[in-house]
């Protein structure tokens, strides 16, 4: 379970990266 | 609750070490757009960034990160995190190059230095990971060198990119800002590398006694040469340097066997493995260790309100478990515990009389699974199932809690067998024995 746990919360990173980028780019050029 | 609530504290740093350099590029002075994709590129390169340094933090056995999740689940994160961060690292010059592919000639040799560092750092990660996934097949010296310099070379190679491309961090303040933070991952490095393998030779722990234990393992016993007081939770681990400085990078993880109650010493049992492990009963009297711990969170000194432990072993696995059973014995801890041991043989059955021993002493059920039993010997036998399980654990309660540790593919099956029992995952605690 805390290996899913860890597993977990490195995909969350790279959603919340690409996510955080998009919103960048649209923020930057808005 | 408290602990989820650490817990969620320091999870919350993540999305803002992705988020803030973010912030920091969109507050004003602003540089004008570059088109959606240029700028999401931009920003995955500096998301990646936000994360290298989580890594640095992650490896620096920072006891306010690691206590409340265990150090061996924050290195296996480490390792996760590893490749979200090759994906995003590899996607911010990829988009760029599709968008703008002139680009290509700045990543030649008489390309801008910036563009160079960019190019060395993106090879110098990919290289990191490709080492760290054939560690197996280094020396375990070398791989811990090989893996902790390069980092420190892609970091700098980092720095110099962002400061070279000088287009979003350009005003003044926004630069600052970059090298402030570069320069708190170089006081990390500093603390890590030098302070505290510093403040580790400055205690000395001296080799008194090696017992010979079933299961070709040695028991090690260490006295300290300090009055540093060293306190530990039955079931954690220390990093031992044998045979070497604090700041060679040679120690190796091994859990701590003595009863958290035993003052004046420590022991260690630790099986025959490789290298390292295999030269341990050369060792003579005297032989100077030097202890980095302790750490982990298998403990079942956490749940204080537990009416019953169950601990699931495979082979070595034994060692915390042995550290817990042990402090309970000390403390004449009343509650009922089951252990369910697995091993090849009897032979193989690490502490076996002490065990057998402990149970008159203690209200310990002792479940031996061999795959090769003694002939004539009752007991289960094969290796530890879920239906095994089924067959012998205790009623189930939601106040009992329950401890594996042993090879990967035991405690995925183990894990499942309780789930299947039932048992809320809350309950079950697993040590990542495999730190690497």
């Amino acid at each position: 379970m805390r290996i899913w746990f860890a597993r977990l919360l490195a995909v969350s990173c790279l959603l919340t990266a690409l996510l955080a980028s998009a919103l960048f780019g649209v923020l930057q050029n808005g | 609750m408290e602990r989820r609530l650490h817990k969620l504290l320091r999870i919350s740093l993540l999305p803002a070490v992705i988020v803030l350099p973010l912030c920091v590029m969109l507050l004003p002075p602003r540089q004008p757009g570059s088109g959606f994709w240029w700028d999401t590129a931009i920003a995955l390169g500096f998301s990646a960034t936000g994360l290298l340094l989580v890594m640095f933090v992650l490896s620096a056995r920072s006891r306010f990160i690691s206590r409340p999740f265990g150090i061996d689940l924050i290195y296996y994160f480490h390792r996760q995190l590893s490749f979200v961060i090759i994906a995003l690292v590899l996607a911010h010059p990829l988009i760029l190059i599709l968008l703008e592919p002139l680009l290509t000639a700045y990543l030649k040799p008489d390309g801008p230095f910036a563009m160079q560092a960019g190019l060395a750092a993106l090879i110098g990660l990919l290289l990191l990971v490709a080492a760290a996934l054939l560690h197996r097949y280094l020396r375990y010296e070398i791989w811990r060198r090989s893996h902790a310099l390069p980092a420190v070379f892609c970091m700098f190679a980092v720095l110099v990119h962002i400061l070279g491309v000088n287009y979003y961090v350009a005003p003044l303040w926004k630069k600052s800002l970059i090298l402030g933070v570069f320069a708190g991952w170089a006081i990390l490095l500093i603390v890590v590398r030098l302070i505290h393998p510093w403040r580790l030779s400055k205690q000395p722990w001296q080799l008194i006694d090696i017992t010979a234990e079933r299961g070709r393992a040695w028991t090690l016993t260490l006295v300290p040469q300090h009055t540093v007081p060293f306190q530990f939770q039955a079931g954690q681990f220390a990093w031992l340097t044998i045979r070497a400085s604090p700041f060679a990078m040679c120690e190796h993880p091994f859990s701590i066997a003595s009863a958290a109650t035993e003052t004046g010493q420590l022991r260690f049992t630790i099986k025959e493995l490789g290298d390292c492990t295999r030269q341990l009963k050369t060792l003579p009297m005297g032989e100077t260790f030097y202890v980095d711990g302790p750490y982990g969170a298998f403990c079942a000194e956490h749940f204080p309100a537990a009416d019953a432990f169950v601990f699931i072993v495979g082979g070595i696995g034994i060692v915390p478990v042995m550290s817990m059973l042990r402090t309970l014995q000390a403390k004449q801890d009343r509650r009922p515990v089951t252990l369910f041991y697995g091993a090849h043989s009897l032979d193989m059955l690490t502490f076996y009389e002490e065990l057998t021993a402990m149970a008159s002493d203690i209200n310990l059920t002792l479940h031996f699974v061999l795959q090769v039993p003694p002939t004539g010997r009752q007991g289960e036998s094969g290796c530890i199932t879920p239906t095994l399980l089924a067959d012998n654990l205790p009623p189930v309660s939601a106040q009992t809690e329950y401890f594996i540790c042993g090879p990967p593919p035991m405690m995925k099956l183990v894990e499942s067998g309780l789930r299947q029992q039932g048992i809320h995952y809350a309950q079950i605690h697993a040590e990542i024995f495999n730190l690497l």
